[in-house]
């Protein structure tokens, strides 16, 4: 697995998340399913600052306080707090946030009644991306209102910039397809490429790339980040081969297995944009 | 409307705001295509995307694309489109590219009665979601007008995401608190002496106003983060953009929450400051959002309060008692007679 970086940014982490202002040790928070284990390995990795997995458990305990007022950013007020790995912490003590989890699923609350899960589930996921977007730390990738981890687009506005970022990208057909005489429906879709056996991804990172894709695929795939403004993305094609590689699709929770892989993730976290207050 | 080019609604007949665009756009003489959800067993679409074609073909990702390279991977017939398609409704067939501009008010297929009634495995459970899948991605790239984009109406789901952007405006919010904690919210009670508790997502709750019988069950908050307001005292006003034009309506009624008041509810149309009504417009079409409703209070002091923008309102209950022509002018916009 060779790493390209194109720009070598110095790592902020010993600054970032050792203390802060009044000798307040950072926090990095890693949102993401109980069932995540690319989350808690994560945060082990990151063993040199306090990062921790908040799951939609974390949710459903006392301790959240979030306040807004006229600049409608919760958290605005002093003394709002959160809850992560089952603390509660202080919000300014928060140095960064990783996104992994694209919405709160009605699975992740076995601790709710059945008969409200569903309304739980629309619930904390309506409050963490109103809560994700207004932190002014950096969140990667920040979230949107079809997705926590980044844009919820569908494969086709995907494959549309996929090409525009010079990938080969095969025509997908959906809908309900039937013939005139019959009103049987072929339901689905069509024109996604078998992945094949030499399928292959690339994990982008801000401007580190990870894979054994050709240069030029990984070089693709970094400019499909940019356009759809995100720093993490995992990018498939059916080959590692530029000559014939197609586009497959993407991935905004990639699994980040390595130890230079984590290592990048952090280093686009505690650098990453902070949002404008 | 004389080029072949037509409209589309997609909904149910008996929706009212559905059912008085329809009659305003026949009343124009405007070709219109009702495409009736019930009937969807009879309906189908084909989407065909094809990435990569460079050709004028509009599509709404030019903000995305500012410094994306021009360098097409492939390059078929450059008169196709990237997104094309054909929609079917019983024995009619309508091209896609002839839609020019499109009313949305779909109902979720699993809330409909026919297709609840089968299997979610079932063929038609599966045909329902396909098309209803199919057409809001093609709603979200086409060229033509939509009221609204599926992708606009999304910010609706997080009021606190909502309210973030609305305050962006200069508009008012009141002071909030979102917490699992029954401390902090008797905490919040005591300090602005009356508050109201609301969902935070858009599953639709009745607003309510924290009462002493409410205290018990504060217990329950640490379940799930849940909003607390500072009761704003005023006058509602319902405010219904389309377009350009701004459609303001006085609402008086004691009921914490007018939608569900047991008492009669009176309603007048009314004059905004100009002022607002310009924040109003603009805020609905920085949301991209060519029909808004706009749910404003106006206090003692003459301060304006903004609780929410709806990107899917009722806007006949408003209609039928204010007397104001919103659904003529969604016509009007929808027929390329309105301003967008």
């Amino acid at each position: 697995m060779s790493r390209v970086r194109r720009r070598v940014r110095s790592p902020q982490s010993e600054r970032e998340t050792g203390t802060g202002a009044g000798g307040i040790e950072r926090l990095i928070v890693i949102v993401a399913s109980r069932w995540d284990d690319s989350a808690r390995a994560l945060a082990g990795r990151w063993a040199g600052c306090d990062a921790r997995v908040m799951t939609p458990r974390d949710l459903s305990r006392p301790g959240w306080r979030q306040r807004f007022g006229s600049s409608g950013r919760i958290g605005d007020g002093t003394g709002s707090t959160l809850v992560v790995d089952g603390r509660i912490e202080p919000q300014d003590r928060v140095a960064g946030v990783l996104t992994r989890l694209a919405g709160v699923a009605e699975q992740e609350l076995g601790h709710i009644e059945p008969a409200d899960r569903a309304y739980v589930a629309a619930e904390m996921t309506a409050f963490l991306l109103g809560w994700l977007a207004s932190l002014t730390c950096p969140v990667v990738n920040r979230p949107t209102p079809a997705c926590l981890t980044g844009p919820g687009w569908g494969r086709e506005r995907w494959a549309l910039l996929a090409a525009r970022s010079g990938m080969l990208v095969e025509p997908i057909r959906s809908g309900t397809f039937s013939g005139t005489c019959s009103r049987t429906s072929a339901v689905g879709t069509a024109g996604q490429p078998d992945p094949g056996p030499d399928a292959c991804s690339v994990t982008v990172a801000g401007e580190s790339c990870f894979s054994e894709a050709d240069p030029q695929l990984r070089e693709q795939a970094r400019r499909l980040a940019r356009l759809a403004g995100v720093e993490v993305l995992g990018v498939r094609f059916t080959s590692p081969a530029s000559s014939s590689a197609r586009f497959l699709g993407v991935d905004l929770q990639p699994e980040i297995t390595g130890e230079p892989e984590a290592r990048a993730v952090l280093e686009t976290l505690l650098s990453a944009k902070r949002a404008a207050r | 409307m004389s080029d072949g080019r037509v409209v589309l609604l997609w909904g149910v007949p008996g929706d009212a705001p559905l059912s008085a665009v329809y009659q305003a756009l026949q009343a124009r003489g405007c070709p219109v295509v009702l495409l009736d959800q019930r009937k969807v067993a009879e309906t189908e679409i084909d989407l065909t995307v094809i990435p990569g074609q460079c050709v004028e073909c509009g599509l709404e990702l030019a903000a995305l694309e500012a410094d994306a390279p021009h360098e097409p991977a492939r390059q078929p017939e450059a008169s196709q489109p990237e997104v094309s398609g054909t929609l079917r409704t019983g024995e009619a067939s309508y091209d896609l590219s002839a839609i020019q501009s499109i009313y949305l008010r779909p109902y979720d297929h699993a809330e409909l009665p026919w297709v609840a009634a089968e299997s979610p495995g079932s063929g038609l459970w599966r045909h329902a979601s396909a098309f209803e899948e199919a057409l809001t991605t093609w709603a979200d790239l086409t060229s033509a007008l939509v009221v609204n984009r599926p992708s606009a109406m999304a910010a609706n789901g997080s009021k606190p995401y909502q309210a973030a952007w609305i305050a962006s405006f200069g508009l008012r919010v009141p002071e909030t608190l979102i917490t699992t904690d029954s401390a902090a919210a008797l905490g919040f009670w005591r300090e602005h002496g009356e508050v109201i508790y609301k969902s935070l997502s858009g599953t639709r709750s009745i607003v309510s106003r924290l009462r002493p019988e409410h205290a018990a069950r504060l217990e329950h908050l640490a379940a799930c983060p849940t909003q607390f307001q500072q009761y704003i005292a005023g006058v509602e006003h319902r405010v219904h953009v389309v377009g350009e034009h701004v459609f303001a309506c006085r609402i008086r009624s004691g009921a914490d929450d007018y939608r569900y008041s047991a008492e009669p509810v009176e309603m007048e149309a009314c004059e905004l400051p100009e002022e607002i009504a310009r924040v109003c417009v603009r805020m609905a079409a920085a949301m991209n959002l060519p029909l808004a409703g706009i749910d404003l209070r106006c206090t003692p002091e003459g301060e304006w309060y903004c609780f929410e923008v709806n990107p899917s309102p009722g806007f006949t209950y408003f209609e039928a008692k204010s007397g104001q022509p919103i659904a003529a002018t969604v016509a009007a916009l929808l027929a390329g007679c309105g301003s967008r």
